[in-house]
This record gives structure tokens, sequence and C-alpha cells, in this order.
């Protein structure tokens, strides 16, 4: 078996009093396109510098390809990194900027000037070579940013929030052009996101930072199925958490669930139960139209608010805020999470 | 008083002139006056006998400046001093500037900001006197030297022609060593404003592609 591209074994970092990477330990395959997701301070954007190497662990290890980097500083790494702000040079010619690595690596004029072309037209930024940063748009340094990473051929490339300054219809492009990439040149992309619909979209396999640690590592499909904690369900896709009393009035046992809001029905008050389900009675709050979907927000007598993503077809156009509804789920839907989360 | 106002915000052009006519009417007397006044001094001459300005036009100092020997040499003198002192500077503040940019903690970096203001508040002449207390034949330097056992190695440093003379205080040597102290501080606080502007990013980014500290 081939050794894992990325391998922590029990990494902490530690701030002062903070740990902003608690005992972490994960593995990434070679050829995986990986997804950190979070919120801020969560952890995810510390672990992608201990890749790179701009931070060193104060306990644990780290291994690249089988090989212990803990202590090895950054340009003795093979990896390569597309940084939040693309920090690009901005005394240099985008030409020069993505020749950086073989420039610095020693290599003659002819072999980097032909190389980081070749690099620009990956991006289809050929025809910007001469321009410097400062005339480009924010799309066109974000791909200067990526070309001058790859020109390395770094197995592994971190993406620190690469997309976050782009406006929305940028982002999908990219989205699509950086799974593009990551499947024809076949390395390894770690990329840091807190946008969960980017890192579901676009990722093999997603970590879900919290406070440091990992809170769940799964796939996508399970990690949007399956949430192990509340916290996991309400980040990935704004489940509706039910814990406590209304959890065990609901389920008949006092562990807490998660119910996703596009599972469940909006009904009459009246109507009668309809199949292994669970259902609870309240006010409509709320309504947000999104287009294909509406977002209903409904208050319940003991106070908690769901929210249900119901198709807007019209039929539930009876419903006027402050109208009383019932709120109707398949047993199946109430995924159990674990017990010991407090928030 | 509010028409006033009203009336100068409308004309933004007049507002800005108003406010600027008395700084430039003084800085223009004053300062380039003076300036021009000496550079149309420069192409009449001076009669030896009298010494009173002979009002006609001629290109004579012009030409003494770059024919007579001693021009020559002050000129010349004056140049590689500077450019010896400016090197210098840049060798000694670089290291200095990025240290208390990068990597000095907020109190200690003060601590630097005051260490290399202080002394741009002393008198030109203070400085001056107290360097040739160092510097002199018996001053503190050499004592310090002899203390030491180097006595031998400064007189040495002193005979070479060209750097030397009879003691470091009147040598170009010791010239060098006040100049460079009395620039310093100028060279440190431009390259320490320049570095507090590169992102970190930016330094990660080239050791991330490979660029080693040595």
């Amino acid at each position: 078996m081939t050794a894992a591209a990325i391998e922590f074994r029990d990494v902490s970092r530690v701030y002062g009093e903070v740990r902003a990477v608690d005992r972490v330990s994960l593995t990434v395959q070679a050829g995986e396109f990986f997804a950190m997701l979070g919120p801020s301070g969560s952890g995810k954007t510390t672990c992608l510098r201990l890749i790179a190497g701009f931070e060193t662990p104060d306990s644990g290890s780290m291994l690249l390809d089988g090989r212990d980097v803990t202590d090895e500083p950054p340009y003795a790494r093979a990896v390569n990194t597309v940084f939040q702000d693309y920090a690009l040079f901005p005394h240099m010619s985008v030409l020069e900027n993505v020749a950086y690595g073989p420039r610095v690596r020693g290599q003659r004029k002819e072999a980097w000037r032909k190389r980081a072309l070749e690099m620009l037209e990956l991006v289809q930024l050929g025809a910007y070579a001469e321009r410097r940063p400062a005339q480009l748009s924010g799309g066109q340094r974000q791909r200067v940013s990526l070309a001058r990473a790859l020109i390395n051929q770094p197995p592994v490339l971190l993406l620190d929030e690469p997309l976050g300054a782009l406006d929305l219809k940028l982002r999908e492009e990219m989205q699509i052009e950086l799974k593009n990439l990551q499947r024809r040149l076949g390395i390894t992309f770690v990329f840091v996101t807190h946008d969960q619909g980017e890192a579901l979209s676009m990722a093999d396999r997603v970590a879900v930072f919290n406070h440091g640690r990992i809170e769940q590592l799964d796939t996508p499909r399970v990690l949007y199925t399956r949430p192990t904690t509340a916290f996991v369900a309400r980040f990935v896709g704004s489940a509706n958490v039910v814990t406590g009393e209304l959890a065990r009035r609901l389920s008949g046992r006092a562990e807490p669930f998660a119910v996703r809001a596009e599972n469940i029905r909006l009904r009459a008050p009246a109507a009668a139960a309809n199949g292994d389900t669970m259902s609870c009675l309240g006010d409509v709050a709320d309504v947000q139209y999104h287009g294909a979907l509406s977002r209903w927000q409904v208050r319940l007598e003991s106070g908690e608010v769901f929210a249900a993503a119901v198709p807007d077809t019209g039929t539930n156009g009876d419903f006027r805020i402050g109208a009383r509804v019932r709120l109707e789920w398949a047993r199946g839907d109430a995924v159990p999470l674990a017990a010991t989360e407090p928030s | 008083m509010t028409t006033l106002s009203t009336f100068l915000y409308r004309r933004p052009t007049l507002y800005v002139a108003l406010l600027l006519i008395p700084p430039l009417l003084w800085f223009g007397t004053v300062y380039l006056g003076s300036l021009f006044t000496l550079l149309a001094q420069s192409i009449y001459s001076i009669d030896e006998f009298t010494a009173k300005i002979v009002y006609e036009p001629t290109l004579a100092t012009y030409k003494q400046v770059v024919t007579q020997r001693a021009n020559v040499d002050i000129i010349l003198r004056t140049l590689s001093m500077a450019i010896a002192v400016t090197i210098a500077c840049a060798a000694i503040a670089l290291p200095i500037a990025n240290y208390m940019v990068r990597y000095a903690s907020p109190r200690t970096r003060a601590l630097f900001y005051v260490g290399v203001m202080l002394p741009m508040w002393m008198s030109y002449l203070v400085k001056v006197y107290a360097w040739r207390l160092i510097l002199a034949k018996q001053g503190i330097l050499s004592w310090l030297l002899d203390t030491v056992g180097l006595g031998a190695a400064l007189d040495a440093v002193l005979r070479i022609p060209g750097i030397g003379g009879p003691s470091l205080s009147s040598s170009y040597l010791g010239m060098f060593i006040v100049f460079v102290y009395m620039w310093l501080p100028f060279m440190i606080l431009p390259l320490a404003a320049a570095l507090e502007k590169v992102p970190e990013s930016l330094l990660q980014a080239s050791a991330d592609l490979g660029a080693r500290p040595a």
C-alpha cells in the first residue's frame, strides 16, 4: 500500500490559552480532494498552515507521503499554497510571479520562461504575462496564484479559502474549474473553507472542524444525511436539532436527533398521521421565498423554531403567517446524534 | 457664517487656494527665492579688490569648479564618503529594521523606536563633541583598545593611507564612524516603515515556493 499524502498524528497547536488545533489525527489519501470545513477560529486554517510548514506543532507529528516533516521548513516540503489574499509579488510581472518557484531553485531563464508560459496557458491567462498583479481583476489574480503554486508540480496543493474574495458567479465558475484541474492533474487538493456548500459540492471527503478538533470526517453525502453531532447537523445544511424534553416527546427517547428542513412536510393541523412518522404542531412565524424552495419558520408551542424547506408548488399557500400547521416527517429521517453535545 | 461656509463648500478650488496661498508665499520667497538668488549669483563674478559683485554674466565660477584640483578633490571626497556611509548605514539598518517589524514584541519594538529616535533630539554639535572625546588620541576608544592590547592594531589601521590620520578623530575613518552614527536613524525609520507594509503572506509565499533564508 502506498503511503498517505498527508498524515496527522495527534497534532496540537496552542496559542497561549487557546488550543487552536487540539490532538487532531487525520489521513488524506493521494489524489484526494479534501476539504476542511468549519467556522472561523475552528482550527482549519491552522491545520493548513501546519501542512505548509508556516506553523510547527506543539505536539504530535506530521507525515507527507510517509516521511516525517514535523520539523521541516516550508521550502523543504513538497507542498504549495494558494493564499487567501493571493500573496502575489507586486513588484513582479505575472510571468515572473508564476516563475518564482523555478527561479529560486536556480533554473535557467529559457527553461523557467517556457514553463511559466505553459502554466499561464493552463489557467487561460497567456495574454497577461507581462502585466502587473495590480492590473488584474480578483479572479485573474486567483488564477495567477494557482499557476504559481502549481509550477513546482507539488504532489499536494493547499488552498486557503481561495474563493472567499470572489463574487458569487465567479466563485461558481472557479469551483468547476478547480475540480476539473484537480481531476486533470491527479494531485491532492486540500481546501479550507467556511462555506459548507463549497465543501459539499467539491470535495471527496470533508473534515468538519469545531474548537480545534474534527467533529466528523466523511464523504459529503454521509456528512449531510448522517451527521453524528448537533454541531455538524447545524453547520452542514442547517438541520433542525431536537434535544431534551421535546426529543423524548417526539421520538420516545431522550437522545437528541436531527431532521433536515427538506424532510419536513407541512400539513393541516387536523390531518391524521400517515405511516411511521413523527409530528408536532406549531405556528408559522415567517416564510422566505428561495425560488425552487420556500423556507418556513414554524414556532412550536414549547418555543423551539423549526425550519421546513418545502418545494414552492403553491399548495402550501393556505398557510399564512400566524397560522397553525402540523409538521410531519418520517421516523427514518430523524438522525440520532451523539448525546454529549451541550450546545 | 453659514453663507460663507456654503459659498466655500461649493467652490472647492477657491477654498483650497485660500488655505494654501499664505504657506506657499512663505515657502516661495524665503526658501525658493534664496535658492534662486544663489543660483543667479553663480553666473556673476566677485571683484577681488573691492569684494563687490560684478554684474556681468560669466561662466568662470563653473569653470573653476571643474578645473581647480582642490574643488574636484572635495567633490570626489564628499561623494565617496557619502556612498560609503550610505552602504554602511543600509547594511546595519536593514537587519535592525527587519527585527523591529517582524520579530520584536510590541514592547521591544517601542523600545527600539525610542532608542533610534532619541539621539535625533540631541543637538548636532553636542553629538559631534561627544564623539570627539570618544575618538580623540587619548580618548575612551584608544584607551579601551590599549587596555585590551589592541592599541597596535589601531595604530596600524591609522597608518593606512586614505582612511588613516594622526588620530581617529581627525581621520576619515573617524568621520565615517560618526557619519554612520548620525545618519543611521534616517535609514532605519524609512526601512522599518516600508517593511511594515510588506504582508506576511508574501514572505510565506516565497518560502512556500522554495526560497531559503540563505
